[in-house]
C-alpha cells in the first residue's frame, strides 16, 4: 500500500519533492517518520461551527445567570418545548427548611405545606444539610467554587415569610395508577351523584380514590373546614401542624423502640479492634425447597446459583 | 460499550449526553428535530430513524439488548390535585350530564393550580437560523400545537434509563458527560447511601442518596488544564522571589559595608553563610523592616486602589504572590498551608514589634484619618522608595504607586479586609497538582446544559444528591430531559413496543 499523502495520490518521486520543498517540514522535525500532512483546509461544516461558536456562543452563554439555547428562556433543548429547566431551591430556602425541621422541630409535612415544597424534597434537603454539617465538623473541603458557579447558572425559587410566594412545586401530586389508565364506558343514570369514589370503584374494586391516595390527606380536611361556615383557616392550620408534629414524634419513638428491640437481640462482644455481633439464627429455615434467599450454608442438592452465567449480581438496593 | 468513531460528527450529527461544544452546535441547529413529513418514507423507516437518533442520546453506551430489557411500556405520570379542589369538589361536577344542550361548569383541578406556568410565547431570540424555520410555519409545528395541552407520555420512553446511577450523576451536573459519569463510578469515586458503588448500571431507588468525590466533580466540570498557565504563574512567582533575594543581598551588602568598612574587606567573599553573623542586631532589624515593607507594597496597591470595584486578575495574582512570600517571610516550611487568619495575626505581631503598625483607634475613622495626615518621616519615605525599587518600577510608575499607597502603615481595618480577601482567595486557590485548571472555572458553555430535573434534589456544596422519585409526565411537561420532539419519541416508543 502506498503511503498516505495529503491531496491526490502521488508517486514516490513527487513524495520526495514534497518532503524537500514542504515548508511544513520544520514542524515535522519532532516526528520525522510521520508522512501524514496536517489537513490545513477546514471543512465547510467545521468552518460554520467555528464561526457560530465565535459569533453566537462565546459571549452569549453567560456564566452568571441561566442561559439556555431556547427559543424560550427556560428551554434547554430547542426541539423539545415539553422539557423546561425548572427552578431549584435557593440556598436560603434550604437553610430555612433545615432550621425549621431540625432546630424548631416542625413536622416535615407542616414545612412542606408552609413553603409549598414536596415532603420528599423536604426530607432530602434535611438529609443533605445534615451530611454537609457532618463534613464541616470533619473539616472536609467543600466544592465551593463549583457550587457557586452552578447555583448562578440555575433558575432558583425564592421564598419570603409572609409574602405571596410562587409555589416551588405541587405538594399534592397524585401518581396516575396503572388501573386507571384504561378508557372505560360506564353508563350511569343522569340523576346519580357520581363522585371520584365511584369512578375509582368503576376502574377496579380495590382502587382508592384520589382523596385517599393523596400524600397530604390532612390538608383536604383543613380546606373543607375552612370552606364551611364559620370556619377559620388559620386555626385549623395550627391544629394540623400540631397533629403532624405529634404523628411524627410517635413515628420516631416507634422507630427508636424497634431499633432498640433489634439491638437487644444482638449480643455484642468487643475483642480488640473488632466487635463480634452474635445473633440467634435457625439454620433450618431454608424455605420449602431449600433455596430460600436468606438461607445460609451449603445444602445437598441445592447448588448455589451465583456463579452461573447471566446471573445478575448488581445490587438492587443499598440499605 | 465502546465510544463510536466520529462521536461528534458534523456531517451525520447525533445529539449526545455531553457538554461538548460540537454537541452545543448540533443542538442549536436543531439536529434533534424530526425531519419534515413528506410522505416519502415508510413507517418502518421513520421508526428506525427515530430509534437510531434517540438511542444516540439516551444510553448510547448501553448495548441495545440491555436497553430492550429495561424498556417499560408503562409510562408514569402524575396529576397535581390541589387539596382545595379536592375539598370543594367531590368529582361529580365532572360527571354531570352534558346531554340536551347542557353545558356543565368548567371546574377542574387545573383552576386551582398555583405553580408557575411554562412560557409559551415565541421570542425573537434564536440562536441558529434553522431554529426559526423549524419553530414556525412548519407542518410539524402545526401538529405539535395541541401537544402543549396534553400529558406528553411519549417523552417518558427513556425514563428507565434516568434511574441508572451514571445518568443520574450526569443529570445532577456532577460530570460533563454520561461516559465520564460512568468512569467516575467504575473508578470508585461514587457512593450510594454512604457505601461505595462500582456498578454504573445500578438502578437508583426513590430515596437513594449518591455522593461523588469532590475532586472528581471539580475535574469533570472544570475547565481543562492549560500547561502554559501554570508556567506563567510559576515564572511570576520566581521573578518576585528573585527580586527579593537581589534586594536582600544588596541591603545586606550596604549595611555590612557600613559595619565592615573598618574591618578587613576580604572577608565579604563568602556571601551566604557569613551574612547574618556579620550584621549587628540593629541592622538586622532595619533589614527585616525593609523586607516587610516591600512585602506589603503589593497588598497596599490592592487594598487602596479605589478606582477598581472588583479584584482584577492582576490583583489576585498579587495576593497569591503575597501569600507565598509572606509564608516565607514568617519562615514557614515550604509547601505548608497557612490559614488566612493565622497569617494576618502573625503579620500584625511582626509589624507591632517592628513599630510599623498604625494604632488606628477602634472607636471611629476620624482618629484613623488623623493618624494618616501626620507627616511621614524621612526613614519611612526612604523605605517605601526602596521597596518600589525592588518592584522594578521606573520613576513615573513609582510616583503613581506612591499616590495610591501613600506613606503610612497598614491600618487595622485594612488588615481585616486583607484577611477577607485572602480567605476568598483560599476558597479557589491555584494548585498545580490538580488535574484541572486552577483557580477552578466552569467548563465553557456549561450554562447551556445546566439544569436539574425535579426528580433529583442536589446539594452542590458536597456534591451529593438524592433521587426523590421516578420521573413523571404532567400536563405539558415531560420530566425526562430529552432533546427530541414528541413525534420522534413516539416513533421510538413504537419501535420498542415491537408491534408491526
Amino acid at each position: 500500500m502506498a503511503p498516505r499523502i495529503c491531496g491526490t495520490s502521488t508517486t514516490l518521486a513527487s513524495l520526495d519533492a514534497c518532503l524537500q520543498t514542504s515548508s511544513r517540514l520544520a514542524a515535522h522535525a519532532t516526528r520525522p517518520f510521520s508522512l501524514t500532512c496536517r489537513n490545513e483546509k477546514i471543512t465547510k461544516g467545521r468552518y460554520e461551527m467555528v464561526k457560530w461558536i465565535k459569533e453566537k456562543a462565546t459571549n452569549n452563554f453567560d456564566k452568571n445567570h441561566p442561559t439556555y439555547l431556547g427559543p424560550q428562556v427556560d428551554q434547554p433543548f430547542p426541539s423539545n418545548p415539553l422539557f423546561r429547566s425548572q427552578t431549584v431551591l435557593s440556598e436560603s430556602m434550604k437553610n430555612r427548611i433545615y432550621t425549621q425541621v431540625m432546630d424548631h422541630g416542625v413536622a416535615m409535612k407542616a414545612v412542606s405545606e408552609e413553603m409549598q415544597v414536596d415532603v420528599r424534597r423536604v426530607a432530602a434537603v434535611v438529609r443533605l444539610k445534615e451530611l454537609e454539617n457532618h463534613w464541616k465538623l470533619e473539616g472536609k473541603k467543600f466544592a465551593t467554587p463549583y457550587a457557586k458557579a452552578v447555583m448562578k447558572m440555575l433558575p432558583q425559587s425564592q421564598w419570603a415569610h409572609g409574602d405571596m410566594n410562587i409555589p416551588h412545586e405541587p405538594i399534592n401530586d397524585i401518581p396516575v395508577h396503572k388501573l386507571s389508565m384504561q378508557q372505560l364506558f360506564v353508563p350511569v343514570s343522569e340523576s346519580r351523584h357520581f363522585t371520584r369514589e365511584d369512578a375509582a370503584k368503576a376502574f377496579h374494586e380495590g382502587l382508592l380514590s384520589a382523596d385517599k391516595r393523596s400524600p397530604q390527606r390532612e390538608l383536604i380536611e383543613i380546606e373543607r373546614q375552612a370552606a364551611e361556615e364559620g370556619g377559620d383557616r388559620a386555626t385549623s392550620i395550627e391544629e394540623f401542624r400540631k397533629e403532624a408534629q405529634e404523628a411524627e414524634e410517635l413515628y420516631a419513638t416507634e422507630l427508636a423502640r424497634k431499633s432498640e428491640l433489634e439491638d437487644a437481640r444482638v449480643k455484642k462482644q468487643q475483642k480488640g479492634r473488632f466487635e463480634f455481633r452474635i445473633k440467634r439464627y435457625n439454620s433450618e429455615n431454608v424455605g420449602k425447597y431449600g433455596r430460600a434467599r436468606d438461607a445460609t450454608g451449603w445444602r445437598y442438592g441445592a447448588a448455589l446459583q451465583d456463579r452461573k452465567r447471566g446471573m445478575v449480581k448488581i445490587p438492587t438496593s443499598v440499605p | 460499550m465502546r465510544k463510536p468513531k466520529r462521536f461528534y460528527s458534523l456531517n451525520r450529527p447525533k445529539v449526545r449526553q455531553s457538554w461538548n461544544k460540537h454537541n452545543l452546535y448540533n443542538l442549536a441547529r436543531m439536529v434533534g428535530d424530526q425531519p419534515q413529513m413528506n410522505g416519502m418514507r415508510t413507517f418502518f423507516q421513520q421508526k428506525w430513524d427515530a430509534k437510531a437518533r434517540t438511542r444516540g442520546y439516551h444510553g448510547d453506551h448501553i448495548p441495545e439488548k440491555k436497553w430492550i430489557r429495561l424498556f417499560d411500556r408503562r409510562l408514569r405520570s402524575a396529576v397535581d390535585m390541589p387539596p382545595k379542589y379536592l375539598a370543594l369538589n367531590d368529582g361529580s361536577e365532572q360527571a354531570a350530564g352534558r346531554g340536551s344542550g347542557l353545558t356543565t361548569n368548567q371546574v377542574s383541578a387545573e383552576n386551582f393550580w398555583a405553580t408557575a406556568e411554562v412560557s409559551t410565547t415565541f421570542p425573537d431570540r434564536v440562536n441558529h437560523p434553522r431554529m426559526r424555520s423549524a419553530s414556525r410555519l412548519s407542518k410539524n409545528s402545526l401538529l405539535a400545537q395541541p401537544l402543549s395541552n396534553m400529558t406528553p407520555y411519549m417523552q417518558m420512553t427513556f425514563a428507565p434509563l434516568e434511574r441508572r446511577l451514571d445518568t443520574a450523576i450526569f443529570r445532577a451536573l456532577f460530570a460533563s458527560s454520561v461516559r465520564q459519569a460512568r468512569q467516575f463510578v467504575i473508578h470508585g469515586a461514587v457512593k450510594v447511601n454512604g457505601k461505595k458503588m462500582v456498578h454504573p448500571s445500578y438502578q437508583l431507588n426513590p430515596g437513594d442518596m449518591f455522593q461523588v468525590d469532590v475532586e472528581k466533580v471539580l475535574y469533570g466540570t472544570g475547565q481543562q488544564k492549560i500547561p502554559q498557565e501554570s508556567v506563567r504563574f510559576k515564572s511570576r512567582l520566581e521573578k518576585a522571589e528573585e527580586r527579593e533575594e537581589k534586594a536582600q543581598a544588596q541591603l545586606i551588602k550596604e549595611n555590612s559595608g557600613e559595619v565592615e568598612s573598618e574591618s578587613a574587606e576580604g572577608s565579604s567573599e563568602s556571601p551566604e553563610g557569613a551574612k547574618p553573623a556579620a550584621l549587628s542586631e540593629e541592622d538586622q532589624l532595619v533589614l527585616r523592616e525593609q523586607l516587610l515593607e516591600s512585602l506589603l507594597v503589593d497588598v497596599k496597591m490592592v487594598l487602596r486602589d479605589k478606582t477598581r470595584m472588583k479584584l482584577s486578575a492582576k490583583d489576585k495574582s498579587r495576593l497569591r504572590v503575597f501569600r507565598k512570600s509572606a509564608a516565607k517571610f514568617l519562615s514557614r516550611p515550604e509547601g505548608s498551608e497557612i490559614d488566612a487568619d493565622e497569617l494576618i495575626e502573625e503579620l500584625q505581631s511582626q509589624m507591632k514589634s517592628l513599630n510599623m503598625y498604625s494604632h488606628g483607634k477602634e472607636r471611629g475613622e476620624a482618629s484613623e484619618d488623623a493618624d494618616q495626615v501626620r507627616e511621614p518621616n524621612e526613614q519611612q519615605k526612604q523605605r517605601i522608595n526602596r521597596a518600589l525599587d525592588i518592584e522594578g518600577l521606573d520613576d513615573k510608575q513609582k510616583e503613581t504607586a506612591i499616590k495610591i499607597i501613600g506613606y503610612d502603615h497598614l491600618k487595622k481595618s485594612e488588615l481585616r479586609n486583607l484577611a477577607d480577601l485572602l480567605k476568598q482567595e483560599a476558597e479557589n486557590p491555584i494548585d498545580e497538582s490538580k488535574p484541572y485548571a486552577t483557580p477552578w472555572r466552569p467548563r465553557p458553555f456549561m450554562s447551556a446544559f445546566a439544569f436539574i430535573p425535579r426528580y433529583l434534589e442536589v446539594n452542590p456544596n458536597i456534591c451529593a444528591a438524592v433521587y426523590l422519585r421516578h420521573p413523571v409526565a404532567r400536563k405539558g411537561l415531560g420530566e425526562v430531559p430529552t432533546p427530541f420532539p414528541y413525534f420522534t419519541s413516539q416513533l421510538a416508543h413504537n419501535w420498542y413496543l415491537g408491534r408491526g
